[in-house]
């Protein structure tokens, strides 16, 4: 007899059995599986995760079935947590593009998956780091909407925060 | 960025992040990042705006020499604070965009501002907690004091760090009734000198964790003549820079009954430690504990609290000519785990942390410092996951306890690298 699995659905209804200790790693749906069934699970559950879109979901699957058996730090350790690079098979994972990335860390913010939250915004934080504006409304697609006299005195607000 | 798919589809119908996922990644840019970020657009800078008031930091013009590295270096301090002077802070606050209700966390360091300004500004922004910061080591800086005590008649602040010289130079009722942690630096005091200790119930109301830093046994004998009541709080720090801690002179200034943090820090004391076994059984409240010394085995202090009962230990071991004590090493800490099984969570042992590298210690000695090999279904799936996590820390040597999926799991680390995990049966 085979154990019961968990089957997420996707938005567009394509249905992805896991193992529940993959499907865990979302506290969203461990909290779910735990209230939903007080006497553990019996057999196959589905979970339907409305706002995520199936090419999405199977790569936040595929993050939750590598880390399954990952033990990751206290969320109250900030400074521990802040200052650790992202670990070198996530980075990989989350070479994507920029689209897919966002939707990756909305997902994982649905889902309550902090450590791929964590991740996600490690890998924005790290496309931003060292760029000036310019190049970061070219990198991130976004329309400047200041007035030049605007900007400039933006500019001039922030000198406070520079000069130290 | 995306060359496949972005440049062709119109910047309206690409996926954006929410706002709150916006802020969640500015918790991890450096202030120099997120001050570019917000000369993006209107959106970014609202946005910018609430991180970079979130959390300030207010440096003395010491503050190159205490934080000396270069500005755009990713560490969590500046992740967390945006640092500016006083003279840029008294300029932000009075500009037409200031939003005091963005702030949250004001930290002075060495604040020079007068009382009636402190608390204009703590009236002025209602939503934020103040904190005052100090440097601790020089003359200069007890100068600094002078004008500093004047101006601490001041509500609101809940963390104080103080010399005992302020504490002599001044009355402790000048100090404001709102501080919840008090810490008193000893490190000038020559001659022992008599500090009402029974007095700071009454003067801190509200006194939840006392840290007495760099006393010796003649100041603690001090205190222990002057106090007619016992103090009580919830986290108690001592740190001895000489002499011996003396179990009797602590329960006579202490209500033990309470305390639920002990910090010991005894590296300093006379053969490398003090004896407490008369004080075991008398922390009935302790779940947490840190202690520094040098020697464990001679004296296992944690014998003083009930088996299964400590939740959280740190021990920093300084052991001298640790190849020679090998194994009394291997043994305390398999002891240690033994009785503490049921409700350890969290066990960090680092050794050596100051180590002397040009000195004759052996690093490769202590890399096979624990080395029991215990088996259990899950070892493998527990290893291999014990294994990714690799967490930088400075630390030479590391040890660190777990729980993973019930069963318990010592790590090992060397200069922050991951050694080994073990199973512990």
């Amino acid at each position: 007899m085979s154990n019961p699995k968990v089957i997420v659905i996707s938005s567009d209804d394509e249905k992805f059995p896991v193992d529940p200790k993959v499907a865990e790693k979302s506290l969203l749906m461990k909290n779910m599986i735990n209230d939903l069934n007080p006497d553990g699970l019996q057999e196959d559950f589905e979970i339907p995760t409305p706002n995520v879109r199936a090419n999405v979901l199977a790569k936040v699957l595929e993050w939750c079935e590598h880390h399954k058996n990952t033990i990751f730090p206290d969320d109250d350790d900030e400074d521990a947590k802040k200052s650790a690079p992202v670990e070198e098979w996530d980075k990989n994972f989350l070479k994507v593009d920029q689209e897919m990335l966002y939707e990756i860390m909305l997902a994982a913010n649905y889902l309550n998956i902090r450590p791929l939250l964590d991740a996600g915004c490690k890998m924005v934080a790290e496309m931003i780091k060292g760029k000036s504006p310019e190049e970061l409304r070219r990198i991130f697609n976004i329309v400047n909407d200041f007035s030049p006299e605007e900007e400039a005195a933006i500019r001039r607000e922030n000198e406070w925060a520079e000069d130290r | 960025m995306s060359k496949n798919g972005s440049d062709c589809i119109p910047a309206s119908q690409r996926v954006s992040l929410p706002d709150e996922l916006v802020l969640e990644v500015l918790g991890y840019m450096t202030q120099e990042d997120v001050t570019s970020l917000s000369l993006v657009s209107r959106r970014f800078n609202s946005l910018c705006k609430m991180k970079l008031f979130k959390n300030i930091y207010v440096s003395g013009s010491h503050l190159k020499d205490r934080i000396n590295h270069p500005k755009s270096i990713s560490s969590p301090f500046y992740k967390q604070y945006t640092v500016m002077n006083y003279l840029s802070f008294m300029r932000f606050i009075n500009s037409v965009h200031f939003q005091p209700q963005l702030i949250r966390k004001v930290v002075f360091y060495e604040p020079i501002f007068s009382a009636l300004f402190l608390n204009e500004l703590m009236n002025h922004l209602p939503l934020a907690s103040f904190y005052i910061e100090k440097n601790e080591n020089t003359m200069f800086q007890f100068n600094a004091y002078k004008t500093l005590d004047h101006n601490l008649k001041v509500d609101g602040i809940q963390r104080l760090d103080v010399m005992t010289l302020e504490l002599i130079d001044n009355p402790v009722c000048n100090y404001p009734n709102s501080v919840k942690e008090l810490a008193i630096d000893f490190t000038t005091v020559e001659d022992s000198i008599p500090i009402a200790l029974n007095n700071c119930r009454a003067v801190f109301p509200h006194l939840r964790s006392l840290k007495l830093k760099h006393v010796d046994s003649s100041i603690l004998d001090d205190f222990a003549k002057t106090v007619n009541q016992k103090l009580t709080v919830k986290s108690l720090s001592i740190s001895m820079r000489s002499g011996n801690l003396q179990p009797a002179l602590l329960e006579k200034c202490f209500d033990f009954e309470k305390i639920t943090r002990l910090e010991l820090f005894l590296a300093g004391c006379k053969s490398g430690g003090a004896d407490l076994s008369s004080l075991a059984g008398k922390f009935p409240s302790v779940t947490s504990v840190a202690i520094s010394c040098r020697t464990y085995y001679d004296h296992d202090y944690l014998r003083i609290f009930q088996d299964n009962t400590l939740e959280e230990i740190t021990l920093n071991m300084s052991t001298p000519q640790l190849s020679n004590r090998f194994h009394s090493n291997t043994t305390f800490i398999a002891g240690l785990i033994e009785r503490q099984a049921h409700s350890l969570k969290k066990l960090d042992i680092s050794m050596d942390r100051f180590i002397d590298r040009s000195s004759s210690h052996n690093l490769d000695d202590m890399d096979r410092f624990y080395v029991s090999q215990f088996s259990s279904e899950d070892a493998a799936d527990v290893i291999k996951g014990a294994k990714e996590l690799n967490t930088k820390e400075d630390h030479y040597r590391q040890l660190r306890y777990i729980r993973y999926n019930g069963v318990p799991v010592l790590i090992e680390r060397s200069y922050g690298e991951f050694i080994d995990a073990t199973v512990i049966a």
